[in-house]
């Protein structure tokens, strides 16, 4: 369950993104407004990855891009995308159903609206894994081991629930395995546990750390909650405004973060002490980014107690720095040297 | 797991059977009313203009309306149960005879006509939603607009003078079956295809957007599959409801359809009765309508809800 003390999973990439970015055109004025911009991010097979941010920071719609599941108006572009070895960055839309599903695989916000309430839990499971070439009989004997996977009790019974008449926690059980029907090498969760009781939220994270630990599918959690860093993710990324603030180990990032902005993220936190001393919990000063007003600079330079005079003029290169990316001039660029 | 019990079911089943009747009742009840309304004397539309006044008085008291209103509403209730809805004077036959002949024709015309706006008008919809937008989605929202705004007795004679009439393709009316059908069906669902066009566009288009698609998508579910099977099942049961609501609307406007086609249905018999200010023939076919649009309902909502398994 500890990540720092589990074994380092291998090296290999399994996603790699580079460069994706996400707007919507506005009908009207024609207005093009970015709503992710300059997303990189390299999964290791089984790593597990922590995308943290507050709503509207881009971050349901970064897991969406990645894997290509934007409608128009929305549109999505990256210079690189590559999924378990294969490259999307110029695949078609026959190519990425193929990997959907079968290389990469999400799990969605609400556990009842992402299952078909019109199906049985059954029909549905089968239906997924008879993408692939196999029999009736195999799908059904192979859904059956799924739904036992993911810890469903009496799955022979539940293959002919319908989704409403099952728990939201048994819901999700199910949604993850359909996600899990044709073994992905990457799986994204977004906000997983967001609709869930908290001590059923314990069982799912569990449920996909075991799951990423056993299979070695990378797993990337999307999650406004950065309580569950430490216990869930050998890795995190955090968002703002469309944009990566500071990306990193999670043991580095929560110790020692360097940007301004995942440091208030992280002093917001309601503490243990707060317990006793009924203190005001701190709270970030001023309101998200208004992603209709155009910001040449860092996004949260409205809102940062440390800016400089330049940060709301140039953007911040995303650096390097042991091991982990940070884009801040308080880091790279104090000088404000135009870059 | 949950199923329902069989008990349950009973008693769901029990309970509609109950709203069925007690619906039955106040348009029993209404149709009482409105004869004494109406300004027709049954004695003077039996006997005729010339009649003297010892003849209708024997008329109304072989009617019976001599009698206090309670006591002929009371027997109006207990023939109705026993399907003796008395006898046509017009056709010099009873009513039930003649409704009985004429409902299968009817009902023949009515379940012809919703197949035509369901599969039709589900296919344009189904098409429109998935192309949202495009040129054909406004196509077929203008056609729409057009073909709602046309009178349906108007649509009858235009097809009756071209199709039948011009080009010979259908017979001039009667009921010679199948080729008769074709334009009665045409004529009563056309309104209908291009309403269900719309509801099934927007039905449609809201479960495209939903989570729930979202979710096949990304699974790599195929874009032909999650059209034809889910978003037709998720669709489904909000058609229905509204196709129920409308079945009554239906069979109103089959009364003009069947006498532009002299097709032998009741809408017919209703029309021709309404000429011969033929009251029991009138009251016949409106008690035998509600009964038909009740039942037609129960079947639509049990489709619904075995499509539906949120609605058991």
């Amino acid at each position: 369950m500890d990540p720092s003390t589990a074994t380092i999973p291998p090296q290999r990439p399994v996603l790699i993104v580079k460069g994706l970015g996400t707007w919507v055109t506005l009908d009207r004025s024609g207005t093009v407004v970015p709503l992710v911009e300059h997303f990189d991010l390299s999964v290791n097979a089984g790593e597990r990855w922590a995308i943290v941010g507050e709503s509207g920071s881009g971050k349901s719609i970064s897991a969406r891009s990645i894997m290509s599941l934007v409608d128009p108006p929305l549109v999505t572009k990256a210079d690189q995308i590559q999924i378990d070895g294969v490259d999307l960055s110029t695949a078609s839309r026959a190519d990425w159903r193929n990997v959907r599903g079968q290389r990469i695989a999400m799990i969605l916000q609400d556990p009842l609206t992402a299952l078909s309430p019109v199906f049985t839990v059954g029909n549905q499971l089968i239906e997924t894994i008879r993408r692939r070439p196999v029999s009736v009989d195999t799908a059904r004997a192979r859904s059956l081991d799924l739904l036992g996977q993911v810890g469903i009790p009496d799955p022979a019974l539940r293959m002919k629930a319908y989704p409403h008449e099952l728990s939201g926690g048994m819901r999700q059980r199910i949604a993850i395995a359909l996600a899990l029907a044709c073994e992905p090498r990457v799986l994204i969760a977004d906000e997983p546990t967001t609709a869930l009781d908290v001590t059923v939220q314990a069982q799912i994270l569990d449920l996909l750390v075991n799951l990423s630990e056993r299979s070695g599918t990378a797993v990337v959690i999307i999650t406004h909650d950065i309580g569950i860093l430490p216990d869930f993710a050998h890795k995190v990324a955090v968002m703002y405004g469309g944009r990566l603030m500071e990306t990193g180990t999670v043991d580095q990032v929560v110790a020692a973060p360097r940007h301004p902005y995942t440091q208030a993220l992280l002093r917001a936190r309601p503490g243990r002490s707060s317990i006793e001393g009924r203190r005001r919990l701190p709270i970030i000063g001023g309101a998200p980014p208004d992603l209709l007003r155009k910001q040449p600079g860092c996004p949260f330079a409205p809102r940062c107690e440390v800016a400089l005079p330049h940060c709301g003029q140039i953007r911040p290169k995303t650096t390097l720095i042991d091991g982990r990316t940070v884009a801040c001039h308080l880091v790279t660029n104090p000088e404000g040297a135009a870059n | 797991m949950m199923a329902l019990t069989s008990r349950q079911t009973a008693g769901r089943i029990l309970r509609r059977i109950g709203v069925m009747l007690v619906t039955l009742w106040f348009v029993l009840t209404l149709t009482f009313v409105l004869t004494f309304a109406i300004p027709t004397d049954p004695a003077r539309a039996i006997a005729g203009p010339k009649a003297t006044a010892d003849q209708l008085e024997t008329i109304r008291l072989s009617l019976r309306l001599d009698e206090p209103m309670a006591v002929q509403y009371a027997r109006y209730l207990a023939n109705t149960a026993v399907l003796d809805l008395g006898y046509s004077h017009s056709q010099r036959r009873d009513v039930s005879e003649i409704l009985l002949e004429r409902l299968p024709y009817t009902a023949l015309l009515a379940v012809s006509a919703i197949l035509f706006q369901l599969v039709v008008g589900g296919a344009l919809g189904l098409w429109a939603a998935v192309r949202s937008g495009g040129v054909l989605d406004k196509a077929i929202f203008v056609g729409a607009l057009v073909i709602v705004a046309l009178p349906q007795f108007w649509v009858g004679l235009v097809f009756l003078f071209v199709f039948a009439f011009k080009l010979g393709w259908f017979p001039l009316g009667g009921a010679s079956l199948p080729e008769g059908l074709v334009l009665p069906t045409l004529t009563l669902g056309l309104a209908g295809v291009a309403w269900t066009s719309r509801i099934v566009r927007a039905t449609a288009s809201e479960a495209l957007a939903s989570n729930t698609v979202l979710g096949l998508r990304g699974r790599g579910i195929a874009p032909r599959r999650i059209v034809l099977k889910h978003v037709v099942r998720l669709s489904a049961g909000p058609v229905l409801s509204v196709l129920a609501l409308d079945f009554g609307m239906l069979l109103g406007g089959a009364v003009l359809v069947e006498a532009v086609y002299s097709w032998p249905g009741m809408g017919n018999v209703a029309f021709q009765a309404l000429q011969h200010k033929d009251l029991p023939l009138i009251m016949g076919s409106v008690i035998v309508g509600s009964i038909f649009v009740l039942l037609i309902n129960a079947a639509l909502d049990v489709a619904r809800v075995y499509l539906d398994p949120r609605a058991r």
